[in-house]
């Protein structure tokens, strides 16, 4: 029996809660739709072989294939990808730092980008009602400014992007999370027709490191007595030995123990093997320095990763936009060992939930083989 | 009078074609000739595209069942073709006459591409295989010419008078065209009704 | 104009539906009130003397429900008058409360209750037998079993019904209600007389119900002494027929049918019971004596047959000995109806004279064809139906949701979502506003761990009928769901009679409107309120209240699009475009056509594009914001 991509997605991929909510179905077909952090598969479709498929982060292909090509064959590491240069970073504006996340470097690249007329527009999650965001096309520097921050829960961004190649003319840059970056270097790579006239409008994309997003249902929930969800203007997650989420509320701060929000994480991210967001061309995460987490809180770590990320981040460093700094000694271990653990944990789940050790479901057999070697590298 | 007592006549199409008030007037008017009349109905579905399906049943001396036997009917008026042939599926027999609508009225399921509506061609070539004789009319092309479909109902009962297949006298089949039929639309019905006529007087 | 059921022209023969039969035979008997709530097949009773109300001294009401409908009837017959009402069988599960209270307090004035069941269901959601009502309320019923009796039966309950001080049930079914047929009319009635109530006369049961049931058997019991000489019970056959055929209501229709078909008339005899509650004794067991063998013909219950039989076995030393058919022995069926073809093979096989059939070829070879090429026919909203639109807001908002949310439901044109015209989205379907009675329970559930989201949806009409206790009720109680009405300023299945929300009655006089919106509001619900046509806001309101915890109104209000053409609102335009048609490719995948299934829309095998079908097409739009090319669009008209 022939099985359509419909079907696929819909058994294969939601069916298996292996869905990330990138929106790349919803964005390229009607048949699919998305509300908050919810992708759905709405209307039966009989397509053999439809651009959702290909697209689809969660559907078979070849990650390590497709970040080869960033970057020269010796700047590929097995943990995190392609990694020409690590950079701590912040953004010079102060303005900028406060509302960002962290040391505001995403916003203040991006609007630098818009400026330079690198891209037309920025599609960057926003936040939306209570504790869930939207995609939005941002043309401007305030519309940028206005995605500062995260609540830490999907949006889907894929989605919103397609929904403008679609619709607008124009180069198009994307703020997105390692899954959403493995649907576009996929729509990238592919020969459908579709994806071929999205690819072509992509001009750009800054991943986020990621180590797993909340529902936003189940967090209002985890947060409720707490803290009015309707409240919160932005969440953060500081180095693992304090085991807490910050939650940021007009104008105060607050702490919650992590063991009350880990049953808000979506399953989906269980079955994520990337940390860094490896297929993009420059990836931001939060730092790691010397002076703990009160100084590290104002900082971001950048990994270059293409020469175009190269060259946007020089042009920023050289414009005044941004601070530049080398990162302290062992920065860059610390980061392999961390996506190798998330790798590793990816693996071990997708295993289970295949019921076979060989069988990685969306990932091709043996992936991550090599990781073995570096367990207790750092 | 009329051929066989009771005269079994179908009425068939699909619901909002007219197919009531065509089984209506046909009714008055054997009941002005002092017959009796039953007609029944299939219905509930009439608005919303279902198969619909008027029994006529027309005697001399008694009040039929408003149900007839299956394989009994003498006359089968079809508003469309495929319905057509699913009535002389239940209620064909060799001796029925067929007075059929050529225009099909898609089901849903063809609409939606699931299913094909099959050759007009071939209901009709079968239509004609099981009956006795086969008229065929394109009263919703002619409805048309008038101004809208909803006409084919008066078409065909033009065509139906002027093929004498049951003993209509015009006049007063006007006549009952007449009282049945709201007057500001009542030209244009007796135009259908004309040009019905013209089409088997045609053939 | 006078409308021709008014006219006064006694012996003038009509070709009448029963249903207007009855209406005649109402207008015949001076009824002063005729009031119901409409119900297929028995509407066209009431719409029938709405229609002819201005030349008749009737007050004509379409009651808010069945219940109100009868004791509206009841305070003409209170007061001396003549008062009616009619229903399909479910509408009398719902009058049934005071019916059974009106039975022991007797009435005045001439009370008839029309009962139209429907066997097989063919415009209901149940199929039961209402004349089991009759014996459990004890009330006298009459079965008319032709056009001509329909009218007449009913002006003579008129009269039965004042000679005894009882409500009296007239039954009717489908074919009989629905059928039409020839009708010789009676004179109309001369001038009523003026309503007063005799305060020395109250129609109070307590406080000893058991004495006022003690009156109502001695009634019951001069009415089978009237029914013993009722020109409505008669025998016609042979003296000594090999088989005797009782009957009673369409059965005669189908008895006459077979006797007629197979040419049985010197074997057969035909005993017809037009009142069948109670059974006039003495009149069976008179002809009793010339049977050996019986057969039961009638539908529904063997309710006859058992009265029958009792009989028998009360009287059997006197009697020959009979032979029994009926339902009981499987000879005819219990459910559904009853047919002529039922009737042929049954006779055929107990007299031994197999009917003619069809020619093998011919059978083989029509049957053939008709599998070959005669498609099903499915059953689909109207063009223009805001419940497609609304249907789909709410599967696209129960998939998005995810929790697994599911729609309770009740009855009208949208019942028909729990079928493929709604992609099933209407998961339980009974009473009329049983969606909100039940949603009410599982809103209390939510609160044990039933973790999925409750819809209730019911339409405007309904609202009226039944849905506003159990929405007090869920509101006192905190039951937790979304309340869907479905405004759409019709009773659209039954035939467009005007409901409480519209400002209008029956007979077209202005009244003010009762808002549904005001409604919740006083019961202390928020109420929002959207176009289902405008897919994306309802999908959007129905998420927002999927997510909102607590009790809460979402009115979708659009005007039926058969309505609409009738109040002649000029249709809109949809047209194609066809080079941004993408078809089957992928990325549309004939979404208007595979998916949202709208007769208006059609799938061209040729071009591979869809194409509108402008004599259908209301052009409302809603296939416009489904096409995710933007090749559907409407255009403005003038």
């Amino acid at each position: 029996m022939v099985q359509h991509s419909f079907g696929k997605l819909n058994n294969d991929v939601v069916g298996n809660n292996l869905c990330t909510a990138c929106g790349a179905c919803a964005g390229l077909c009607p048949h699919f739709g998305s509300y908050k952090d919810r992708v759905a598969p709405l209307h039966e479709c009989t397509q053999p072989l439809g651009a959702c498929e290909e697209a689809c982060p969660r559907m078979p292909s070849d990650p390590e294939a497709l970040v080869r090509a960033a970057a020269p064959q010796e700047m590929i590491t097995q943990e995190m990808g392609p990694v020409r240069r690590l950079w701590v970073t912040r953004a010079k504006d102060e303005d900028i730092r406060n509302r960002g996340q962290h040391g505001g470097t995403v916003t203040a690249l991006a609007a630098f980008a818009l400026e330079q007329g690198l891209v037309d527009a920025w599609i960057m999650a926003r936040s939306h009602d209570s504790l869930s965001g939207v995609p939005t096309v941002c043309r401007t520097r305030a519309q940028v400014q206005a995605c500062a921050g995260t609540k830490l829960t999907s949006v889907p961004v894929v989605g919103g992007f397609l929904e403008a190649a679609f619709k607008d003319p124009g180069r198009f840059g994307v703020v997105a999370t390692p899954c959403q970056c493995l649907a576009l270097a996929k729509i990238k790579a592919s020969d459908h027709p579709r994806l071929r006239q999205a690819a072509e409008k992509l001009a750009l994309v800054v991943g986020l490191f990621c180590g797993w997003s909340f529902g936003h249902r189940e967090l209002s929930r985890a947060l409720s007595g707490r803290v009015d969800p309707d409240d919160v203007t932005g969440l953060d997650i500081p180095p693992s030995r304090h085991q807490s989420l910050e939650v940021f509320i007009k104008g105060r701060e607050t702490s919650v123990p992590l063991s009350k929000v880990t049953g808000a994480v979506r399953p989906a991210c269980a079955y994520c093997f990337d940390m860094t967001a490896e297929p993009a061309d420059l990836s931001v995460g939060s730092a790691r320095l010397p002076g703990g987490w009160d100084e590290a809180r104002h900082w971001n770590q950048t990994v270059v990763r293409s020469q175009m990320g190269e060259d946007l981040l020089e042009r920023a460093n050289a414009a005044g936009i941004l601070t530049l700094q080398e990162p302290p000694e062992g920065a860059l271990e610390k980061l392999k060992t961390a996506a190798a653990g998330k790798k590793r944990t990816a693996l071990k789940n997708l295993a289970q939930l295949s019921k076979n050790p060989d069988d990685l479901l969306y990932l091709p057999r043996g992936f991550g083989k090599s990781l073995s070697s570096t367990e207790h590298g750092a | 009078m009329i051929p066989n007592d009771p005269m079994n006549v179908i009425i068939c199409g699909v619901g909002g074609q007219g197919n009531v008030l065509a089984s209506l007037i046909l009714g008055r008017y054997f009941v002005d000739q002092g017959m009796k009349v039953t007609i029944g109905e299939t219905y509930g579905v009439s608005q919303r595209g279902g198969a619909v399906m008027s029994q006529l049943r027309i005697s001399k001396t008694r009040q039929p069942a408003p149900l007839m036997p299956s394989s009994r009917a003498d006359l089968i008026v079809a508003l469309e073709p495929v319905e057509g042939l699913r009535m002389l599926g239940q209620f064909g027999n060799p001796t029925v006459t067929v007075l059929s609508n050529t225009r099909p009225w898609l089901p849903m399921s063809v609409l939606a591409g699931e299913h094909e509506y099959p050759e007009v061609s071939l209901v009709l070539d079968r239509m004609g295989r099981f009956s006795e004789a086969l008229w065929k009319v394109d009263a919703t092309e002619i409805a048309l010419g008038l101004g809208s479909a909803i006409l084919a109902n008066i078409v065909m009962l033009g065509a139906l008078q002027a093929s004498v297949l049951l003993p209509l006298e015009e006049t007063a089949m006007r006549r009952t065209l007449e009282a049945s039929l709201p007057p500001k639309r009542l030209e244009q019905n007796l135009q259908a009704f004309s040009q019905g006529q013209e089409a088997v007087k045609r053939h | 104009m006078v409308h021709p059921i008014t006219q006064e022209s006694p012996d003038q023969v009509m070709l009448l539906m029963g249903n207007e039969a009855i209406a005649r035979g109402i207008i015949e008997a001076g009824a002063s009130i005729a009031a119901a709530y409409p119900g297929n097949p028995s509407s066209d009773i009431v719409d029938t003397l709405a229609k002819a109300a201005k030349n008749l001294d009737m007050h004509v009401e379409w009651s808010v429900n069945e219940k109100v409908a009868l004791e509206v009837a009841a305070a003409a017959a209170m007061t001396g008058l003549r008062g009616v009402s009619a229903m399909k069988q479910n509408g009398l599960n719902v009058a049934c409360d005071f019916l059974l209270n009106l039975n022991l307090s007797g009435i005045r004035g001439g009370l008839v209750l029309v009962i139209c069941d429907d066997p097989s269901g063919i415009s209901s959601t149940n199929e039961q037998d209402s004349r089991l009502y009759a014996k459990m309320g004890e009330l006298p019923l009459l079965e008319p079993s032709t056009f001509q009796e329909a009218k007449d039966m009913t002006r003579e309950a008129f009269e039965l019904s004042e000679k005894l001080g009882l409500p009296v049930l007239l039954h009717s079914v489908t074919r009989l209600s629905h059928a039409r047929g020839n009708v010789t009319l009676g004179p109309l009635p001369g001038p009523k007389g003026k309503p007063s109530f005799d305060r020395s006369r109250p129609f109070v049961n307590v406080p000893a119900p058991a004495n006022a049931h003690r009156r109502l058997k001695e009634k019951i019991e001069r009415c089978r002494d009237i029914f013993e000489s009722s020109p409505r019970n008669f025998y016609q056959g042979p003296e000594r027929p090999d088989v005797m055929l009782i009957t009673t209501g369409a059965g005669l229709f189908y008895s006459l049918e077979g006797v007629e078909a197979l040419g049985l008339d010197v074997q057969v005899g035909i005993l017809k019971v037009g009142t069948t509650f109670p059974l006039p004794s003495r009149f069976l067991l008179k002809h009793l004596k010339k049977a050996q063998q019986v057969v039961f013909v009638e539908e529904g219950a063997p309710f006859l047959e058992s009265g029958v039989k009792e009989l028998y076995a009360e009287h059997a030393a006197g009697l020959p000995s009979i032979s029994f058919l009926g339902k009981a022995e499987g000879a005819l069926p219990q459910v559904g109806e009853l047919n002529p073809d039922v009737m042929i093979r049954l006779l055929g096989r107990l007299l031994d004279c197999p009917r003619e059939t069809r020619p093998e070829s011919y059978e083989h070879g029509i049957r053939a064809a008709v599998d070959e090429l005669v498609p099903d026919r499915d059953l689909a909203f109207c063009a223009g139906c805001p419940h497609r639109a609304t249907y789909w807001a709410i599967k696209q908002a129960l998939a998005l949701d995810g929790r697994n949310g599911f729609v309770c439901g009740d009855i009208g044109c949208y019942g028909m979502g729990g079928g493929p015209a709604g992609w099933s989205q209407m998961n339980t379907m009974q009473a009329m506003g049983s969606g909100a009675g039940v949603a009410a329970g599982m809103g209390q559930l939510t609160n044990m761990g039933l973790d999925q989201p409750v819809v209730a949806i019911c339409g405007d009409s309904t609202f009226y009928h039944a849905a506003i206790p159990a929405l007090i009720n869920a509101r006192q109680h905190g039951s937790n769901f979304l309340f869907l009405v479905l405004d759409n300023d019709a009773t659209a299945m039954t035939g467009f009679q005007p409901h409480p929300g519209l400002g209008t009655t029956a007979t077209g006089q202005a009244a003010p409107p009762v808002a549904i919106g005001d409604l919740c509001r006083a019961m202390g619900y928020p109420v929002d309120m959207c176009d289902p046509y405008d897919l994306k806001a309802t999908t959007d309101a129905i998420m927002r209240g999927l997510e909102h915890e607590g009790p809460q109104v979402l009115i979708l209000k659009r005007t039926c699009a058969l309505v609409a053409a009738r109040q002649g609102i000029p249709p809109g335009r949809v047209i194609l475009d066809t080079d941004r048609c993408i078809g089957e490719n992928c990325g549309c995948g004939r979404m208007c056509t595979s998916a949202f299934r709208c007769p208006g829309l059609g799938w061209d095998p040729v071009t591979k594009t869809a194409r509108i079908d402008q004599a259908i097409c209301t052009g409302c739009g809603v296939c416009t914001r489904i096409c995710p090319t933007g090749a559907l669009k409407t255009e403005a008209t003038s």
